[in-house]
């Protein structure tokens, strides 16, 4: 049943290098998410709350997050999402490049899924596409 | 009536002998100032005979500074006699035949005889008690901290110029004063019943303790200080020592510390984060370009592709490092009993060390007490810079360890190439390295061991001569906890 269920990604990356990474590698193994960017925490929001001029998101979805983004940074953007009572539980992974601990401690705080190091996660993000492959198939997401 | 009179002159002559043998001056004065009696004691004290001083004025006793104002003194005490000491509050002098002076206290006390109105005057030469209070107040003023003397009521009684100086006052403005003008106002109410719950229970001990405490200047700075508190018995009563010292250095090199940490907190967050990102770009990009360029490439592409590589990955080593260095300046702060066999054979074992290598160990010491994984961080640092430098014939590699007053030195010892003595300067510093790039290490191994070292209380040397091959490393670690590093 849920084997088959489609799953929208929100990519929340202000260095389109990296974003292009992420959409590369799930590409590259055959994971066909569809996949929206948001340049920071301020985009991300309103395309979650529909009122971004372009860009909009279905549910099933969920969050890849970046910490360290102009404007609106992750640790902000997960605290606008917590206490918003339309999106508060959306499933939010951390995809950083940081490995200290005091963010790792604060983005658990905030609820996120899993907090995901882009230098743990494989060689072009490899380990990332079987997880969000392996997430799709095995885990029942709120519609 | 002969015995009768007999009695009455042995009695008077045995109290005329038992009023000298009093070890007190007495002088007994009339009404208008004249001497009636004076003992053996008192002659002494004034260096006068008797007979010199019978019927004289009772001023002639007195320094000329004083003697003016006596007379109507004398006559305030005639008008509301009672027995008190005299001036109260005031130093008291007497002045000798010679006309030098001496300190003294005089207890008063009405007497009528024979319907003669009398004032009966003991005399106490203090000389030696002055002596004492200047000796105890010329300690007092000499000290560095500062310091003062208050009564019960948290009046202040003495007061040093460190004091005086530390909160801006001179002696007059403070002397007799309550000590509250030296605390902040928002603390003076509370500080009363504080006052008085020490003088219930006086006790040597901190002021304060776990709080900070605040002194005012009196130019309404607030100074942080620390206050010894111990109980004095005085002439006085009892009263409180209180030992202040300003701790506003100290403080500010505390605060400039935490600065500093947060600093380097900040600066390996932006490290590990603002700088990986954009170079796993970087690599990112340059491994798009390869795939986008397909199978036909220039060979010269391809090369220079491949050494834009390995700067990446050097780049991102650096980085690692970086890292690792500073956070190497934090201290462990969990000591732990280290059996030092153990620590030296895991550190060997857990190094590949190739078959023609020679490894022996001294070990002198069963344990010591401290942070087992940047001592073991340091010495393995050290173990696989001799492995990976040593190109001779023979390789022999020496650990030992020994105790050395309160640390214990372990010494890396290899007979390999030794380090130039111009270069040993420099081997400790941070991305140094003696090799050319073939090398593996990015230079900071070193760097780190002393790092590490230092942070923790001890010391690292190069030894290394031109008289012996090889080098030798030297590393005393505390083998005891101690107050100075694990506080």
């Amino acid at each position: 049943m849920t084997s088959e269920q489609k799953i929208n990604i929100l990519l929340v990356d202000d260095d389109d290098v990296s974003a292009e990474s992420v959409v590369r590698s799930l590409r590259k193994n055959a994971v066909d998410f569809p996949i929206t960017l948001a340049r920071d925490g301020v985009e991300a929001l309103e395309i979650l709350r529909s009122v971004h001029p372009h860009l909009s998101i279905e549910k099933p979805y969920l969050v890849l997050l970046d910490l360290n983004m102009p404007r609106m940074n992750g640790f902000e953007f997960l605290h606008e999402v917590r206490s918003d009572k339309n999106l508060h539980n959306s499933i939010i992974f951390v995809l950083t490049t940081s490995d200290a601990d005091s963010d790792r401690v604060r983005a658990y705080e905030e609820n996120i899924a899993g907090y995901l190091v882009k230098s743990s996660v494989g060689p072009q993000f490899s380990k990332l596409a079987s997880l969000l492959e392996s997430y799709r198939s095995t885990v029942s997401l709120p519609h | 009536m002969l015995n009768q009179d007999d009695h009455q002159v042995s009695g008077n002559d045995f109290t005329r002998e038992l009023l000298d043998a009093v070890p007190a001056g007495i002088i007994v004065a009339r009404q208008d100032g004249s001497i009636s009696y004076i003992n053996a004691e008192a002659e002494r004290l004034f260096g006068y005979a008797r007979h010199e001083l019978l019927n004289q004025n009772i001023e002639m006793l007195l320094p000329d500074r004083f003697s003016g104002n006596h007379a109507s003194l004398r006559q305030s005490y005639l008008q509301q006699p009672s027995t008190r000491y005299m001036g109260a509050g005031r130093d008291l002098y007497g002045k000798r035949k010679d006309n030098s002076e001496f300190p003294l206290e005089i207890g008063l006390r009405p007497l009528v005889a024979e319907g003669e109105h009398l004032v009966v005057a003991t005399i106490v030469n203090i000389t030696r008690r002055k002596q004492l209070e200047e000796r105890l107040s010329a300690v007092i003023d000499a000290s560095p901290y500062g310091q003062l003397l208050v009564d019960d009521k948290g009046i202040i009684q003495l007061i040093n110029p460190s004091l005086l100086a530390l909160f801006g006052y001179d002696k007059e403005e403070l002397l007799g004063r309550s000590m509250d003008i030296l605390l902040p106002e928002r603390y003076r109410d509370g500080h009363q019943k504080l006052r008085e719950g020490y003088v219930q229970t006086p006790s040597l001990r901190p002021m304060g303790l776990g709080r900070d405490l605040t002194g005012r200047h009196k130019n309404g700075t607030e100074i942080p200080i620390e206050i010894g508190l111990s109980p004095v018995e005085t002439d006085a009563g009892r009263m409180t020592l209180a030992v202040v010292t300003d701790i506003s250095q100290r403080k500010r090199l505390e605060l400039n510390l935490k600065q500093a940490n947060a600093h380097l907190e900040e600066f390996t967050y932006v490290a590990s984060h603002d700088l990986k990102s954009p170079l796993r770009g970087i690599a990112d990009l340059v491994e798009w370009i390869a795939e986008d360029l397909g199978e036909n490439v220039p060979e010269a592409v391809t090369n220079n592709i491949g050494r834009i590589n390995i700067r990446i990955g050097r780049m991102e080593r650096l980085i690692e490092d970086l890292l690792l260095y500073a956070r190497a300046g934090r201290r462990h702060k969990e000591s732990t009993a280290v059996n030092v066999p153990d620590l030296i054979s895991n550190i060997i074992e857990m190094h590949p060390v190739p078959a023609h290598f020679s490894i022996k160990q001294d070990i002198r010491i069963a344990e010591i007490f401290a942070a087992k994984t940047p001592l073991e961080t340091v010495l393995r640092n050290l173990f696989s810079n001799a492995l990976k430098h040593h190109h001779g014939t023979q390789p022999e590699i020496t650990l030992s360890a020994e105790p050395s007053g309160s640390y214990c030195l372990f010494k890396v010892i290899d007979n390999g190439p030794g380090i130039p003595e111009i270069a040993q300067e420099r081997v400790f510093r941070l991305f140094q390295t003696l090799n050319t790039q073939h090398s593996s290490g990015s230079g900071i191994g070193l760097a780190l061991a002393k790092r590490l070292t230092e942070s923790h209380g001890g010391q690292i040397e190069l030894i290394s001569n031109s008289e012996q091959p090889g080098c030798s490393f030297h590393v005393w670690w505390p083998r005891f906890p101690r107050k100075d590093i694990d506080d």
